[in-house]
């Protein structure tokens, strides 16, 4: 039996994509009053559940986290289109999620705690 | 995952402060300089201006798989004077004034330099919260460690 439930697995994923997430809304909010930058986007989950609904899981590569451009946000006269607001939101529903993620990783780490030490 | 990273991301953060406190600098060089009609490279003072890039060239984006993009935030390009033309004001008993009675004024428009400050303000608070934001991820992943302590 292995240590790693598939559960954590996939947690540590969900996290390592939030944190990687957390440092592109941060590049754009330093870049809000570069001329000309476009607002990035880290895109994860939509391959990830592409994956899960996969059957032929083994055969298939795991999702992986890519960076692009986002779509449909107003540009600025300057040519930047960093929404600030759209900005912060994100980067708090992104904070929560990944505090919801280490919540969830350290309950599965308590359990498996619990059934080493056997008590009640 | 790897505390590495955080501190990445934080570097992020740190360079949008920089740039937006070194933009309030200059704002308040500008304001405290309105009226400063000589200056040591002779004629008035010209208003300055920061140009900011941002620092991501070794980044691709769109390729799909990002091992570890190149996320730089903010490159200082330079402060540049402003070009535009200065105004002038007839008063022949300045010093500066010239042959005609007209004194060369600096080209800094105090609305412009609020409206600069304030945008420089938030976009600081901005950034400062994305780096505390950063700060509490750090502590949660931590904070795991002690729970299995």
């Amino acid at each position: 039996m292995s240590i790693q439930t598939p559960q954590v697995d996939l947690l540590t994923r969900l996290l390592a994509a939030s944190e990687q997430r957390q440092q592109v809304i941060s590049n754009n909010i330093a870049n809000v009053n570069t001329p000309e930058y476009r607002s990035l986007e880290l895109q994860f989950e939509n391959a990830l559940a592409a994956e899960i609904t996969r059957k032929e899981k083994p055969t298939g590569s795991p999702a992986a986290a890519s960076v692009t451009h986002a779509q449909g946000l107003a540009a600025r006269a300057d040519g930047n289109n960093v929404d600030i607001d759209r900005e912060l939101g994100l980067l708090n529903k992104n904070a929560m999620l990944q505090q919801l993620y280490l919540q969830l990783i350290g309950t599965d780490m308590n359990q498996m705690r619990r059934a080493m030490e056997g008590g009640p | 995952m790897s505390l590495e990273r955080i501190l990445s991301g934080m570097q992020i953060s740190a360079s949008g402060l920089a740039g937006e406190r070194l933009r309030m600098e200059v704002v308040a060089h500008n304001i405290a300089n309105a009226h400063s009609t000589s200056t040591p490279g002779g004629g008035p003072y010209r208003r300055q201006r920061v140009s900011f890039q941002s620092a991501m060239d070794r980044f691709a984006v769109g390729t799909g798989h990002t091992e570890a993009p190149e996320l730089g935030g903010v490159r200082i390009v330079g402060i540049s004077p402003d070009d535009s033309p200065l105004p002038q004001i007839y008063d022949p008993g300045h010093p500066d004034a010239q042959a005609d009675g007209y004194v060369l004024m600096p080209n800094v428009t105090l609305p412009h330099e609020m409206v600069d400050l304030v945008t420089a303000t938030r976009a600081y608070e901005a950034n400062l919260k994305s780096m505390e934001s950063f700060r509490q991820m750090a502590e949660q992943a931590l904070s795991l460690l002690r729970g299995l302590g």
